[in-house]
């Protein structure tokens, strides 16, 4: 954890600075038509270069997690870490663990700046308008009343999207591994493989809640299609999760 | 005799290169045993079968009565021919770290060591020089009162004098009860503290038996029977 903290942290929190840097020239530039002009003339460069910014922390905490999967098990720290008395699931689970809770403090930490951003005090009211009316606004858009439930699974979705995308990854560098040679290259060629099959499963299992829809149950399509993600999303990680640990403990492969 | 490590029939493939060819072997607790052959002879394929970072493709191994796992990590301090800490961590973070996993990790054994050998504690493995890296690596090992140390290639990468003190660290830091298994091709510089010697070539066992045994056998050195036997 901690060594994945030491380059995350800084960079998230380098995120938030320069979103607090940018809210304060944003709100200075709608007070003074100089400010604004000045930043118009500049045609959006900083915001273009702030988005790019984003873009890389959150490409960033990605693909470093993976990184750091890799180095620490299949690296030469692997020999550290695969003779560390514990479970070999133990091992997994804090790796994953670390993965997933990082994705999600990255997607919240953005979420956050994009709206910290050009924040005011008249939206912070439209804000507190919208929040409680969300319920309302639902309704009208799909004719679904939002209730705890779809919440509930809609977040399992989620978080469970997220955990899957880990999961694949490190079972292509599990894979990948037992290769003697191209470990990374044979990691890459299984990950388009798997990716290719779950699109095609997916595509052709979610078309049943769509052919067809039925709007006056749009409520129970949801509903459906909600659980099915839950159950199909919690197989590929179940499948990944013991995938990976048959081969960490009957493939293992340290060079 | 009691054996720490039982190996039946164990192979290991690379392709079509066989790196170990049906190897059966039991080693007695208690002893400082001397794993020796060229290189590329299979020796480093056989402590990572032994601490499981590789997998056999057939047969079996034991340690202490059990298959490879959580319990005989337990059981083996190991230290590896390569360098597996993490470069931006402090000496006295990995001390901490290993301080947390290891019940028989005993850390004023490893500052003790430490400060012998005059490594500062704060200094970050990254600014370390290649051998004193391995000494913090083998002060981390032999902090340990361990039932099994697997040294590969402890003393490969330092200066003759080093040598000295790491063959003194090994001898004075282990508990009589343990076992060590030694890994090298340097026998001169091991062969005084020898109990058991394994030779092994071209993936297999070509010798094992008490060093003393074989000195009387062959009426020489382990040091001249190996420079013969391996002669290229």
């Amino acid at each position: 954890m901690i060594a994945v903290s030491r380059l995350l942290l800084p960079l998230h929190a380098a995120l938030i600075a320069f979103t607090v840097i940018g809210h304060f020239i944003i709100a200075a530039g709608r007070n003074s038509y100089e400010l604004s002009s000045q930043f118009g003339h500049m045609g959006g460069i900083p915001l273009v270069i702030y988005c790019l910014f984003m873009f890389f922390t959150v490409c960033a905490t990605f693909i470093y997690m993976l990184v750091y999967f890799y180095k620490s098990m299949y690296g030469d720290e692997g020999y550290l870490t695969f003779t560390l008395p514990a479970d070999t699931w133990q091992i997994l689970l804090s790796k994953a663990l670390t993965a997933l809770l990082w994705e999600v403090v990255d997607i919240i930490v953005s979420g956050f700046c994009i709206m910290g951003l050009f924040f005011t005090n008249e939206m912070w009211v439209s804000f507190g308008e919208f929040f409680s009316k969300i319920g309302y606004y639902f309704y009208q858009a799909f004719g679904v009343r939002l209730n705890g439930i779809p919440i509930v699974l809609a977040i399992a979705v989620f978080l469970l999207s997220l955990l899957q995308s880990i999961l694949v990854f490190y079972l292509c560098f599990t894979i990948g591994q037992i290769s003697n040679n191209h470990r990374v290259a044979a990691a890459v060629g299984v990950f388009f493989g798997i990716s290719v099959i779950l699109q095609i499963v997916t595509t052709f299992s979610i078309m049943p809640f769509f052919y067809g829809i039925n709007y006056s149950k749009t409520y129970d399509t949801m509903m459906k299609f909600l659980t099915y993600s839950c159950i199909t999303e919690a197989c590929v990680c179940t499948g990944c999760w013991f995938l990976s640990l048959y081969l960490m403990k009957h493939k293992l492969n340290l060079q | 005799m009691e054996s720490i490590l039982q190996c039946r029939g164990l192979t290991k493939k690379y392709g079509n290169l066989v790196a170990l060819h049906d190897v059966s072997l039991d080693l007695p607790s208690g002893q400082i045993i001397g794993l020796l052959g060229p290189n590329g002879s299979g020796k480093t394929t056989l402590i990572k079968l032994i601490t499981s970072l590789l997998t056999q493709n057939e047969g079996t191994i034991s340690i202490d009565g059990f298959e490879p796992g959580a319990y005989s990590k337990k059981l083996i301090s190991y230290l590896p021919e390569r360098t597996y800490l993490s470069d931006w961590m402090r000496v006295s973070d990995v001390i901490a770290y290993f301080e947390d996993f290891y019940d028989d990790f005993r850390e004023d054994r490893a500052y003790d060591m430490l400060n012998r050998l005059q490594i500062d504690s704060s200094a970050r493995l990254r600014t370390l020089s290649k051998g004193t890296k391995e000494k913090v690596q083998l002060i981390l090992v032999m902090s340990r009162q361990a039932r099994f140390y697997i040294l590969d290639e402890p003393i490969g990468g330092v200066d003759p004098a080093a040598r000295d003190y790491i063959m003194n660290t090994i001898l004075t830091n282990y508990d009589p009860g343990a076992t060590i298994l030694i890994s090298t091709h340097l026998i001169s510089d091991i062969e005084s503290i020898l109990d058991y010697v394994i030779f092994l070539q071209y993936g297999q066992i070509t010798l094992a038996a008490g060093a003393d045994d074989i000195r009387m056998k062959h009426g020489k050195s382990i040091d001249t029977l190996f420079r013969e036997v391996f002669r290229c």
